[in-house]
């Protein structure tokens, strides 16, 4: 799982034009690959905004 | 409260705004400016917010007096028009009673909930209209927005909605950047698993994946997010005895010529919106139809870039009203 998206960070940062945007995604890809991973062991399976960041104060509404 | 110089308006501006705890962003309170917009660059506009950051007047309200509250995002806070002219200002004067008008720049449905539940209270609704521009819903996507962070929706394991608040530390500007940009690259990077780059508009031939047919796949989260969110505002209304409409406008892009593709639907978003609204039993008023019916190349309702002009807002006005004498809300 974690190979998978290191292998899907990379992939985001190679789709980049330009040399300097690659490496910037390369560099943001590695910083946040810890966050990403523990949100995708946590099973959620949501795509786009399922993912929480650290820090963020979460409570369920109901 | 001083009044300064002209300043010109683009969209996304962020002169009216401030941080807000609950909301991400609110209006600055008691700010006062004429400014112009990238709509009309040439005619200046008052922008006046009240001491609760709205748009609007300091609202008084009697004993007994009920009012009717909108919310919305740029179209209902009045982007490019006076004050006098937005709907909430006409609808005011058509019934002769107090409109209260919520709307903020760039609000998503989620921000929106949040201030129906938090709020309008004070302002004791007894009809709540939320104007959504159906295009808009995929703000709740979208956590990072003109530099705020926003609270935001998410759906757990269990398939229950839960909110995720606006960190204390977003307050200060260095950090607020710092989880803002975690958000934009997620964001990002979640499109680019699903073969959407926003930022590839090179061209002019970009169609935003929201109304291409074969991306619907990616948006079904968001249509589920929105869903939950009706179901909490509808909920609220109904405990607190207060009746709700959304009225939906009409998209931009509905103004020009009609997609030669049939994978391309500019219908799209408003469709999905309309199921979810009729599946939670949700009263809506649609301007699509009344609003494509009065546009015209010498007198349109909207301007270019798809905000409603004075002469749109008019008409939301009048359908809004009509749709309450329909719903038996108000006598004629």
């Amino acid at each position: 799982m974690k190979t998978k998206l290191f292998s899907e960070l990379m992939q985001f940062a190679f789709s980049k034009k330009k040399v300097s945007e690659k490496l910037k995604y390369m560099w943001l890809g590695i910083i946040y690959f810890a966050i990403l991973s523990k949100n995708n062991s946590k099973g959620k399976s949501n795509s786009s905004a399922s993912e929480s960041a650290s820090g963020d104060d979460i409570y369920p509404l109901f | 409260m001083s009044i300064k110089k002209k300043k010109v308006m683009t969209n996304g501006d962020t002169t009216f705004y401030q941080f807000d705890a609950q909301m991400g962003f609110w209006g600055v309170p008691n700010m006062e400016k004429e400014v112009s917009f990238q709509q009309r660059p040439e005619v200046p506009v008052r922008v006046k917010h009240n001491s609760d950051g709205n748009r609007d007047e300091e609202m008084i309200l009697g004993a007994y007096e009920k009012s009717i509250v909108c919310f919305g995002g740029s179209h209902t806070w009045g982007g490019a028009v006076d004050q006098e002219a937005r709907y909430t200002n006409r609808l005011s004067e058509i019934l002769n009673r107090k409109v209260v008008n919520m709307g903020h720049c760039s609000l998503g449905l989620d921000q929106v909930c949040l201030s129906v539940l938090q709020k309008s209270s004070k302002y004791k609704p007894e009809i709540i209209v939320i104007e959504q521009y159906p295009w808009a819903v995929h703000r709740v996507l979208n956590n990072y927005v003109n530099g705020y962070v926003r609270p935001h929706f998410v759906i757990d394991n269990k398939g229950k909605l839960q909110l995720q608040k606006v960190s204390s530390l977003a307050k200060i500007p260095f950090f607020r950047n710092i989880i803002g940009n975690f958000y934009a690259f997620r964001k990002e990077f979640t499109e680019f698993k699903a073969g959407i780059n926003l930022n590839n508009k090179a061209g002019g031939t970009f169609v935003d994946p929201i109304f291409v047919g074969w991306k619907t796949r990616h948006y079904d989260y968001m249509y589920d997010i929105i869903d939950k969110i009706l179901l909490v505002v509808r909920d609220y209304c109904f405990q607190h005895k207060i009746k709700l409409l959304f009225g939906l406008g009409a998209i931009q892009q509905q103004f020009g010529p009609e997609s030669t593709s049939e994978l391309i639907d500019y219908d799209l978003p408003r469709k999905r919106l309309i199921e979810l609204l009729e599946k939670n039993k949700i009263n809506y008023v649609d301007m699509t139809e009344p609003m494509l019916k009065e546009h015209t190349a010498d007198s349109p309702v909207i301007y270019e870039d798809g905000h409603i002009n004075a002469k749109g807002h008019d008409l939301f006005a009048k359908v809004l009203h009509k749709e309450f004498i329909k719903l038996n809300w108000v006598t004629e």
